[in-house]
Protein backbone atom coordinates (compact mmCIF):
# COMPACT_ATOMS: atom_id res chain seq x y z
CA UNK A 1 0.00 0.00 0.00
CA UNK A 2 1.26 3.41 -1.00
CA UNK A 3 2.00 6.05 1.62
CA UNK A 4 0.72 9.62 1.56
CA UNK A 5 4.32 10.92 1.24
CA UNK A 6 5.14 8.67 -1.70
CA UNK A 7 1.91 9.64 -3.46
CA UNK A 8 2.53 13.32 -3.00
CA UNK A 9 6.13 12.99 -4.27
CA UNK A 10 5.23 11.06 -7.37
CA UNK A 11 1.71 11.97 -8.46
CA UNK A 12 2.50 15.27 -10.22
CA UNK A 13 5.32 13.61 -12.15
CA UNK A 14 3.13 10.64 -13.11
CA UNK A 15 0.16 12.81 -14.10
CA UNK A 16 2.16 15.11 -16.36
CA UNK A 17 3.21 12.07 -18.47
CA UNK A 18 6.75 13.42 -18.51
CA UNK A 19 9.23 10.77 -19.63
CA UNK A 20 12.86 10.48 -20.71
CA UNK A 21 14.22 9.27 -24.02
CA UNK A 22 17.67 7.68 -23.76
CA UNK A 23 20.06 9.31 -26.23
CA UNK A 24 22.26 6.20 -26.28
CA UNK A 25 19.84 3.29 -26.77
CA UNK A 26 16.67 5.16 -27.73
CA UNK A 27 14.40 3.60 -25.10
CA UNK A 28 11.67 5.73 -23.53
CA UNK A 29 11.55 5.69 -19.74
CA UNK A 30 8.39 6.36 -17.73
CA UNK A 31 8.20 7.36 -14.97
CA UNK A 32 11.45 9.32 -15.34
CA UNK A 33 14.58 7.86 -13.74
CA UNK A 34 18.08 9.31 -13.28
CA UNK A 35 19.67 6.68 -15.51
CA UNK A 36 18.39 4.54 -18.36
CA UNK A 37 17.30 1.17 -16.90
CA UNK A 38 18.13 -0.49 -20.25
CA UNK A 39 21.73 0.68 -20.81
CA UNK A 40 22.68 2.76 -17.75
CA UNK A 41 23.26 5.95 -19.72
CA UNK A 42 22.58 9.29 -18.02
CA UNK A 43 22.28 11.09 -21.34
CA UNK A 44 18.49 11.50 -21.24
CA UNK A 45 16.15 14.01 -22.86
CA UNK A 46 12.77 14.94 -21.38
CA UNK A 47 9.67 14.30 -23.50
CA UNK A 48 5.91 14.26 -22.88
CA UNK A 49 4.12 11.04 -23.72
CA UNK A 50 1.00 11.05 -25.91
CA UNK A 51 -2.28 10.30 -24.12
CA UNK A 52 -3.26 7.58 -26.58
CA UNK A 53 -1.62 4.20 -26.95
CA UNK A 54 -2.19 0.44 -27.26
CA UNK A 55 -2.54 -2.36 -24.73
CA UNK A 56 0.43 -4.73 -24.61
CA UNK A 57 -0.87 -6.98 -21.86
CA UNK A 58 -3.15 -6.92 -18.82
CA UNK A 59 -4.20 -8.86 -15.76
CA UNK A 60 -7.46 -9.08 -13.81
CA UNK A 61 -7.17 -9.18 -10.02
CA UNK A 62 -10.37 -10.64 -8.60
CA UNK A 63 -9.27 -10.47 -4.97
CA UNK A 64 -7.65 -7.03 -4.66
CA UNK A 65 -6.43 -5.56 -1.38
CA UNK A 66 -8.75 -3.28 0.54
CA UNK A 67 -9.28 0.14 -1.00
CA UNK A 68 -9.25 -1.05 -4.61
CA UNK A 69 -12.27 -1.72 -6.78
CA UNK A 70 -13.22 -5.32 -7.45
CA UNK A 71 -12.03 -6.61 -9.83
CA UNK A 72 -8.94 -4.45 -10.32
CA UNK A 73 -7.57 -4.55 -13.84
CA UNK A 74 -3.95 -3.57 -14.41
CA UNK A 75 -2.64 -3.11 -17.94
CA UNK A 76 0.64 -2.31 -19.61
CA UNK A 77 0.26 -0.09 -22.65
CA UNK A 78 2.68 1.36 -25.14
CA UNK A 79 2.49 5.16 -25.21
CA UNK A 80 4.90 6.86 -27.57
CA UNK A 81 7.53 4.16 -27.14
CA UNK A 82 7.21 3.90 -23.34
CA UNK A 83 5.73 0.95 -21.52
CA UNK A 84 3.25 2.40 -19.04
CA UNK A 85 1.50 0.36 -16.34
CA UNK A 86 -1.80 1.67 -14.99
CA UNK A 87 -5.22 0.63 -13.79
CA UNK A 88 -8.06 0.22 -16.30
CA UNK A 89 -10.97 2.33 -15.01
CA UNK A 90 -13.28 2.42 -18.02
CA UNK A 91 -14.09 0.32 -21.06
CA UNK A 92 -13.06 -3.07 -19.59
CA UNK A 93 -15.60 -4.70 -21.91
CA UNK A 94 -13.42 -3.73 -24.91
CA UNK A 95 -10.21 -4.96 -23.27
CA UNK A 96 -8.09 -7.12 -25.57
CA UNK A 97 -4.41 -7.04 -26.44
CA UNK A 98 -3.70 -4.21 -28.88
CA UNK A 99 -6.88 -2.36 -27.86
CA UNK A 100 -6.58 1.42 -28.02
CA UNK A 101 -6.39 3.21 -24.67
CA UNK A 102 -6.61 6.81 -23.54
CA UNK A 103 -4.93 8.04 -20.36
CA UNK A 104 -7.46 9.67 -18.03
CA UNK A 105 -7.38 10.81 -14.42
CA UNK A 106 -8.48 7.80 -12.38
CA UNK A 107 -9.36 7.48 -8.74
CA UNK A 108 -7.49 4.23 -8.41
CA UNK A 109 -7.31 3.56 -4.69
CA UNK A 110 -7.27 4.84 -1.13
CA UNK A 111 -4.47 4.81 1.43
CA UNK A 112 -5.03 3.40 4.93
CA UNK A 113 -5.10 7.02 6.15
CA UNK A 114 -8.09 7.66 3.87
CA UNK A 115 -6.37 9.66 1.12
CA UNK A 116 -7.80 9.05 -2.34
CA UNK A 117 -5.26 8.58 -5.03
CA UNK A 118 -5.72 10.08 -8.41
CA UNK A 119 -3.30 8.65 -10.93
CA UNK A 120 -3.02 8.19 -14.68
CA UNK A 121 -5.43 5.40 -15.57
CA UNK A 122 -6.53 3.77 -18.80
CA UNK A 123 -9.86 4.11 -20.52
CA UNK A 124 -10.18 1.47 -23.22
CA UNK A 125 -11.79 3.03 -26.29
CA UNK A 126 -13.75 1.00 -28.81
CA UNK A 127 -12.48 3.24 -31.59
CA UNK A 128 -15.83 4.81 -32.39
CA UNK A 129 -15.45 7.86 -30.18
CA UNK A 130 -11.83 8.51 -31.16
CA UNK A 131 -10.92 11.73 -32.92
CA UNK A 132 -8.38 11.95 -35.71
CA UNK A 133 -5.02 13.24 -34.51
CA UNK A 134 -6.25 13.09 -30.95
CA UNK A 135 -2.90 12.44 -29.35
CA UNK A 136 -2.22 15.24 -26.87
CA UNK B 1 -24.34 43.83 -15.60
CA UNK B 2 -22.15 44.28 -18.65
CA UNK B 3 -18.51 43.39 -17.92
CA UNK B 4 -16.02 46.32 -18.20
CA UNK B 5 -13.49 44.43 -20.24
CA UNK B 6 -15.19 41.92 -22.47
CA UNK B 7 -14.88 38.25 -21.56
CA UNK B 8 -16.03 35.11 -23.28
CA UNK B 9 -15.98 31.34 -23.49
CA UNK B 10 -12.62 30.36 -24.95
CA UNK B 11 -13.19 26.61 -24.56
CA UNK B 12 -15.76 24.22 -23.17
CA UNK B 13 -15.94 20.49 -22.50
CA UNK B 14 -18.27 17.93 -20.96
CA UNK B 15 -18.18 14.45 -19.51
CA UNK B 16 -21.05 11.98 -19.30
CA UNK B 17 -20.28 8.57 -17.77
CA UNK B 18 -21.29 5.81 -20.20
CA UNK B 19 -23.40 3.75 -17.76
CA UNK B 20 -27.16 4.38 -18.06
CA UNK B 21 -30.02 3.25 -15.85
CA UNK B 22 -33.50 3.28 -17.37
CA UNK B 23 -36.24 5.13 -15.46
CA UNK B 24 -38.64 2.23 -16.07
CA UNK B 25 -36.33 -0.03 -14.07
CA UNK B 26 -36.40 2.33 -11.08
CA UNK B 27 -40.20 2.63 -11.41
CA UNK B 28 -40.78 -1.12 -11.48
CA UNK B 29 -38.39 -1.79 -8.56
CA UNK B 30 -40.00 0.72 -6.18
CA UNK B 31 -43.57 0.32 -7.46
CA UNK B 32 -43.98 3.72 -9.10
CA UNK B 33 -46.64 4.00 -11.80
CA UNK B 34 -45.05 4.30 -15.28
CA UNK B 35 -46.69 7.75 -15.51
CA UNK B 36 -44.31 9.09 -12.84
CA UNK B 37 -41.11 9.13 -14.97
CA UNK B 38 -43.20 10.13 -18.02
CA UNK B 39 -44.61 13.07 -16.06
CA UNK B 40 -41.05 14.19 -15.23
CA UNK B 41 -39.89 13.44 -18.80
CA UNK B 42 -36.98 11.29 -17.72
CA UNK B 43 -36.06 8.23 -19.81
CA UNK B 44 -32.66 7.22 -18.45
CA UNK B 45 -29.85 8.62 -16.35
CA UNK B 46 -26.04 8.51 -16.41
CA UNK B 47 -24.35 6.68 -13.54
CA UNK B 48 -20.76 7.30 -12.47
CA UNK B 49 -18.71 4.16 -11.84
CA UNK B 50 -17.45 3.33 -8.38
CA UNK B 51 -14.04 4.86 -9.20
CA UNK B 52 -15.41 8.05 -10.78
CA UNK B 53 -16.17 11.22 -8.87
CA UNK B 54 -16.48 14.99 -9.27
CA UNK B 55 -12.67 15.21 -9.60
CA UNK B 56 -12.19 12.61 -12.34
CA UNK B 57 -15.25 13.79 -14.31
CA UNK B 58 -14.37 17.46 -13.86
CA UNK B 59 -10.81 16.75 -15.02
CA UNK B 60 -12.08 15.03 -18.19
CA UNK B 61 -14.44 17.90 -19.04
CA UNK B 62 -11.69 20.45 -18.33
CA UNK B 63 -9.21 18.67 -20.59
CA UNK B 64 -11.71 18.85 -23.45
CA UNK B 65 -12.22 22.55 -22.68
CA UNK B 66 -8.45 23.17 -22.80
CA UNK B 67 -8.22 21.31 -26.09
CA UNK B 68 -11.05 23.40 -27.57
CA UNK B 69 -9.43 26.58 -26.27
CA UNK B 70 -6.07 25.58 -27.75
CA UNK B 71 -4.28 27.21 -24.81
CA UNK B 72 -1.38 26.16 -22.62
CA UNK B 73 -2.91 25.07 -19.27
CA UNK B 74 -0.09 26.80 -17.41
CA UNK B 75 -1.71 30.11 -18.49
CA UNK B 76 -4.87 29.35 -16.45
CA UNK B 77 -4.86 31.44 -13.26
CA UNK B 78 -8.05 30.31 -11.51
CA UNK B 79 -9.81 26.97 -11.00
CA UNK B 80 -13.32 26.94 -9.53
CA UNK B 81 -15.12 23.65 -8.96
CA UNK B 82 -18.86 23.88 -8.34
CA UNK B 83 -20.09 20.65 -6.77
CA UNK B 84 -22.26 19.28 -4.00
CA UNK B 85 -20.60 15.86 -4.12
CA UNK B 86 -16.89 16.57 -3.63
CA UNK B 87 -14.79 13.54 -2.68
CA UNK B 88 -13.49 15.13 0.54
CA UNK B 89 -15.41 17.12 3.12
CA UNK B 90 -12.16 19.02 3.71
CA UNK B 91 -9.52 19.11 0.93
CA UNK B 92 -10.21 21.01 -2.25
CA UNK B 93 -11.00 19.27 -5.51
CA UNK B 94 -9.80 22.31 -7.48
CA UNK B 95 -6.18 21.70 -6.43
CA UNK B 96 -6.25 18.06 -7.54
CA UNK B 97 -7.77 18.94 -10.90
CA UNK B 98 -5.45 21.94 -11.33
CA UNK B 99 -2.25 19.93 -10.78
CA UNK B 100 -3.46 17.03 -12.90
CA UNK B 101 -4.09 19.44 -15.79
CA UNK B 102 -0.79 21.28 -15.37
CA UNK B 103 -2.46 24.57 -14.42
CA UNK B 104 -0.20 27.34 -13.13
CA UNK B 105 0.71 27.27 -9.42
CA UNK B 106 0.07 31.04 -9.47
CA UNK B 107 -3.68 30.66 -9.27
CA UNK B 108 -6.87 30.96 -7.29
CA UNK B 109 -8.41 27.57 -6.60
CA UNK B 110 -11.50 26.74 -4.62
CA UNK B 111 -14.47 24.42 -4.40
CA UNK B 112 -17.81 26.18 -4.37
CA UNK B 113 -21.11 24.94 -3.00
CA UNK B 114 -24.53 26.36 -3.83
CA UNK B 115 -26.51 23.21 -4.66
CA UNK B 116 -26.80 23.07 -8.47
CA UNK B 117 -25.64 26.59 -9.35
CA UNK B 118 -22.11 26.83 -7.90
CA UNK B 119 -20.65 26.04 -11.35
CA UNK B 120 -22.55 29.04 -12.74
CA UNK B 121 -21.16 31.22 -9.99
CA UNK B 122 -17.69 29.92 -10.89
CA UNK B 123 -18.21 31.26 -14.41
CA UNK B 124 -19.26 34.63 -12.95
CA UNK B 125 -16.06 34.71 -10.86
CA UNK B 126 -14.10 33.86 -13.99
CA UNK B 127 -15.71 36.73 -15.88
CA UNK B 128 -14.92 39.08 -12.98
CA UNK B 129 -11.25 38.05 -12.93
CA UNK B 130 -10.83 38.33 -16.70
CA UNK B 131 -12.80 41.59 -16.95
CA UNK B 132 -10.73 43.20 -14.18
CA UNK B 133 -7.44 42.06 -15.69
CA UNK B 134 -6.58 39.79 -12.73
CA UNK B 135 -6.42 36.61 -14.79
CA UNK B 136 -5.97 35.84 -18.46
CA UNK B 137 -7.92 32.56 -18.24
CA UNK B 138 -10.13 31.07 -15.54
CA UNK B 139 -11.44 27.52 -15.48
CA UNK B 140 -14.93 26.96 -14.06
CA UNK B 141 -16.19 23.43 -13.59
CA UNK B 142 -19.60 22.07 -12.60
CA UNK B 143 -19.41 18.38 -11.64
CA UNK B 144 -21.60 16.11 -9.55
CA UNK B 145 -22.33 12.53 -8.66
CA UNK B 146 -25.79 13.39 -7.38
CA UNK B 147 -27.18 11.36 -4.50
CA UNK B 148 -30.77 10.24 -4.00
CA UNK B 149 -32.40 8.22 -1.28
CA UNK B 150 -33.32 4.83 -2.83
CA UNK B 151 -37.04 4.88 -3.63
CA UNK B 152 -37.26 8.70 -3.42
CA UNK B 153 -38.76 10.29 -6.54
CA UNK B 154 -35.42 12.12 -6.80
CA UNK B 155 -33.80 8.80 -7.72
CA UNK B 156 -35.29 8.96 -11.22
CA UNK B 157 -33.18 11.99 -12.05
CA UNK B 158 -30.15 12.20 -9.69
CA UNK B 159 -27.28 11.57 -12.13
CA UNK B 160 -23.57 12.09 -12.72
CA UNK B 161 -21.77 14.32 -15.19
CA UNK B 162 -19.56 17.37 -15.59
CA UNK B 163 -19.05 20.49 -17.69
CA UNK B 164 -16.07 22.84 -17.82
CA UNK B 165 -15.67 26.33 -19.25
CA UNK B 166 -12.55 28.37 -19.85
CA UNK B 167 -13.32 32.06 -19.53
CA UNK B 168 -10.87 34.35 -21.26
CA UNK B 169 -10.58 37.59 -23.26
CA UNK B 170 -13.42 38.17 -25.74
CA UNK B 171 -10.95 38.53 -28.64
CA UNK B 172 -10.03 34.84 -28.25
CA UNK B 173 -13.51 33.62 -27.41
CA UNK B 174 -15.86 31.32 -29.29
CA UNK B 175 -18.76 33.08 -27.58
CA UNK B 176 -18.89 36.36 -25.66
CA UNK B 177 -20.68 37.22 -22.42
CA UNK B 178 -22.96 40.14 -23.18
CA UNK B 179 -24.37 40.41 -19.68
CA UNK B 180 -24.95 38.45 -16.49
CA UNK B 181 -27.03 38.84 -13.32
CA UNK B 182 -27.73 36.65 -10.29
CA UNK B 183 -30.88 36.51 -8.15
CA UNK B 184 -30.54 34.98 -4.66
CA UNK B 185 -32.85 34.52 -1.64
CA UNK B 186 -32.99 32.18 1.35
CA UNK B 187 -35.44 29.42 0.36
CA UNK B 188 -35.68 26.01 2.09
CA UNK B 189 -36.38 23.83 -0.97
CA UNK B 190 -33.54 21.26 -0.78
CA UNK B 191 -30.67 20.51 1.61
CA UNK B 192 -28.28 17.87 2.84
CA UNK B 193 -26.83 17.97 6.34
CA UNK B 194 -23.23 17.14 7.22
CA UNK B 195 -22.87 13.36 7.46
CA UNK B 196 -26.20 12.71 5.76
CA UNK B 197 -25.91 10.48 2.68
CA UNK B 198 -29.03 11.72 0.90
CA UNK B 199 -30.64 15.13 0.52
CA UNK B 200 -34.00 16.16 1.90
CA UNK B 201 -36.42 18.40 0.08
CA UNK B 202 -39.25 20.67 1.15
CA UNK B 203 -42.00 19.29 -1.11
CA UNK B 204 -44.07 22.45 -1.40
CA UNK B 205 -41.04 24.65 -2.00
CA UNK B 206 -39.45 22.76 -4.88
CA UNK B 207 -41.59 24.18 -7.70
CA UNK B 208 -43.00 27.70 -7.73
CA UNK B 209 -41.17 29.48 -4.85
CA UNK B 210 -37.81 27.96 -5.76
CA UNK B 211 -37.07 26.91 -9.36
CA UNK B 212 -39.65 29.03 -11.15
CA UNK B 213 -39.45 32.15 -9.00
CA UNK B 214 -35.64 32.37 -9.10
CA UNK B 215 -35.15 31.62 -12.78
CA UNK B 216 -37.97 33.95 -13.84
CA UNK B 217 -36.54 36.71 -11.61
CA UNK B 218 -32.96 36.40 -12.87
CA UNK B 219 -33.97 36.19 -16.54
CA UNK B 220 -36.34 39.17 -16.27
CA UNK B 221 -33.63 41.19 -14.53
CA UNK B 222 -31.13 40.32 -17.27
CA UNK B 223 -33.53 41.16 -20.10
CA UNK B 224 -34.47 44.48 -18.46
CA UNK B 225 -30.83 45.46 -17.91
CA UNK B 226 -29.84 44.58 -21.47
CA UNK B 227 -33.05 45.89 -23.04
CA UNK B 228 -33.77 42.53 -24.63
CA UNK B 229 -36.85 40.29 -24.92
CA UNK B 230 -37.44 36.62 -25.70
CA UNK B 231 -37.47 37.38 -29.44
CA UNK B 232 -33.86 38.57 -29.28
CA UNK B 233 -32.59 35.13 -28.21
CA UNK B 234 -32.10 32.19 -30.56
CA UNK B 235 -31.77 29.63 -27.73
CA UNK B 236 -32.79 29.44 -24.09
CA UNK B 237 -31.06 26.97 -21.77
CA UNK B 238 -32.35 26.43 -18.24
CA UNK B 239 -31.31 24.27 -15.30
CA UNK B 240 -33.00 20.90 -15.79
CA UNK B 241 -34.05 19.01 -12.64
CA UNK B 242 -36.23 17.00 -15.05
CA UNK B 243 -37.29 17.34 -18.68
CA UNK B 244 -40.53 19.22 -17.99
CA UNK B 245 -39.45 22.17 -15.79
CA UNK B 246 -37.25 23.93 -18.39
CA UNK B 247 -40.06 23.87 -20.95
CA UNK B 248 -42.52 25.21 -18.38
CA UNK B 249 -40.26 28.01 -17.12
CA UNK B 250 -39.49 28.95 -20.73
CA UNK B 251 -43.19 29.14 -21.54
CA UNK B 252 -43.82 31.39 -18.52
CA UNK B 253 -41.04 33.70 -19.76
CA UNK B 254 -42.34 33.76 -23.32
CA UNK B 255 -39.80 31.46 -25.02
CA UNK B 256 -41.21 29.01 -27.57
CA UNK B 257 -40.42 25.30 -27.20
CA UNK B 258 -38.24 25.37 -30.35
CA UNK B 259 -35.70 27.64 -28.62
CA UNK B 260 -35.54 25.42 -25.52
CA UNK B 261 -35.48 21.87 -26.93
CA UNK B 262 -31.94 22.09 -28.43
CA UNK B 263 -30.47 22.59 -24.93
CA UNK B 264 -32.49 19.84 -23.23
CA UNK B 265 -30.33 16.95 -21.99
CA UNK B 266 -31.94 15.67 -18.79
CA UNK B 267 -34.37 13.10 -20.32
CA UNK B 268 -31.36 11.04 -21.57
CA UNK B 269 -28.80 11.94 -18.95
CA UNK B 270 -30.63 12.80 -15.74
CA UNK B 271 -30.04 15.85 -13.60
CA UNK B 272 -26.30 16.26 -13.22
CA UNK B 273 -26.82 19.11 -10.71
CA UNK B 274 -23.89 21.48 -11.29
CA UNK B 275 -23.47 19.96 -14.74
CA UNK B 276 -27.11 20.33 -15.77
CA UNK B 277 -27.54 23.78 -17.36
CA UNK B 278 -23.85 23.87 -18.33
CA UNK B 279 -24.06 20.60 -20.31
CA UNK B 280 -27.22 22.00 -21.95
CA UNK B 281 -25.27 25.14 -22.90
CA UNK B 282 -22.45 23.00 -24.36
CA UNK B 283 -24.97 21.12 -26.51
CA UNK B 284 -26.30 24.44 -27.85
CA UNK B 285 -22.79 25.85 -28.47
CA UNK B 286 -22.05 22.74 -30.51
CA UNK B 287 -24.85 23.56 -32.97
CA UNK B 288 -25.03 27.37 -32.78
CA UNK B 289 -24.17 29.70 -35.66
CA UNK B 290 -21.97 32.79 -35.32
CA UNK B 291 -24.03 35.85 -34.35
CA UNK B 292 -26.71 33.89 -32.50
CA UNK B 293 -27.66 34.89 -28.95
CA UNK B 294 -28.07 32.32 -26.16
CA UNK B 295 -29.82 32.76 -22.83
CA UNK B 296 -28.59 30.51 -20.01
CA UNK B 297 -30.17 30.39 -16.56
CA UNK B 298 -28.81 28.18 -13.80
CA UNK B 299 -30.69 27.30 -10.64
CA UNK B 300 -29.41 26.18 -7.27
CA UNK B 301 -31.55 25.31 -4.30
CA UNK B 302 -31.25 27.46 -1.27
CA UNK B 303 -31.83 29.35 -3.67
CA UNK B 304 -30.45 31.32 -6.59
CA UNK B 305 -30.21 31.66 -10.35
CA UNK B 306 -27.58 33.17 -12.65
CA UNK B 307 -28.76 34.45 -16.02
CA UNK B 308 -26.24 34.92 -18.83
CA UNK B 309 -26.62 36.42 -22.29
CA UNK B 310 -24.05 34.94 -24.66
CA UNK B 311 -23.32 35.89 -28.26
CA UNK B 312 -21.73 33.24 -30.48
CA UNK B 313 -18.66 34.25 -32.48
CA UNK B 314 -17.04 33.13 -35.73
CA UNK B 315 -14.48 30.76 -34.21
CA UNK B 316 -17.15 28.49 -32.70
CA UNK B 317 -17.32 26.00 -35.57
CA UNK B 318 -13.63 25.05 -35.65
CA UNK B 319 -13.62 24.42 -31.87
CA UNK B 320 -16.60 22.06 -31.76
CA UNK B 321 -14.76 19.16 -33.40
CA UNK B 322 -11.66 19.34 -31.19
CA UNK B 323 -13.22 17.27 -28.37
CA UNK B 324 -16.18 14.90 -27.86
CA UNK B 325 -19.55 16.63 -28.26
CA UNK B 326 -22.52 16.25 -25.93
CA UNK B 327 -24.35 14.32 -28.69
CA UNK B 328 -21.42 11.90 -29.00
CA UNK B 329 -21.24 11.39 -25.24
CA UNK B 330 -25.01 10.82 -25.07
CA UNK B 331 -24.74 8.17 -27.80
CA UNK B 332 -21.83 6.38 -26.13
CA UNK B 333 -23.62 4.28 -23.50
CA UNK B 334 -24.12 0.88 -21.89
CA UNK B 335 -27.23 -0.04 -19.93
CA UNK B 336 -26.86 -1.35 -16.40
CA UNK B 337 -29.24 -2.99 -13.94
CA UNK B 338 -30.40 -1.45 -10.67
CA UNK B 339 -28.08 -3.92 -8.93
CA UNK B 340 -25.03 -2.62 -10.81
CA UNK B 341 -26.20 0.95 -10.16
CA UNK B 342 -26.45 0.16 -6.44
CA UNK B 343 -22.91 -1.20 -6.46
CA UNK B 344 -21.44 1.73 -8.39
CA UNK B 345 -23.20 4.41 -6.36
CA UNK B 346 -22.34 2.61 -3.07
CA UNK B 347 -25.99 2.19 -2.11
CA UNK B 348 -25.18 -1.33 -0.95
CA UNK B 349 -23.55 -1.26 2.44
CA UNK B 350 -20.91 -3.96 2.60
CA UNK B 351 -18.70 -4.87 5.55
CA UNK B 352 -15.11 -5.18 4.36
CA UNK B 353 -12.51 -7.07 6.35
CA UNK B 354 -14.83 -8.38 9.09
ZN1 LIG C 1 19.48 3.60 -22.71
Amino acid sequence: MTSVQRLWRRSREYLSLKAFRCRRCGEVIYPPKRACPYCGSRDLVEITLPRKGRIITYTVINVPIEGFSKPTIIAVAELGGAKVMAQVVEGAEHLVEDAEVEVVLGKVGRTVEGLEYYMPAFRVVSGKDLKEGDTD
Amino acid sequence: MRPERRAGIVGWGTYIPPRRLKAEEIASLWGFAPEVPKGLWIEEKAVAAVDEDAVTMGWYAARSAIRRAGIDPSKIEAVFVGTESKPYAVKPSATIIGDALGVSTRKLATDMEFACRAGGEGIRFGIALVASGQARYALAIGADTAQANPGDVLEFTAASGAAAYIVGPAEEAAAEFEGVVTYVTDTPDFWRREGSRYPGHGEIFTGDPAYFHHIISSVKMLMTELGLGPDDFDYAVFHQPNGKFPLKVGRKLGFPKEKILPGIVTPWLGNTYNGSALIGLAKVLERAEPGQRILVATFGSGAGSDAFSIIVKDSIKERVKKAPTVEELLQSKVYISYGEYAKHRRILYRNVGG
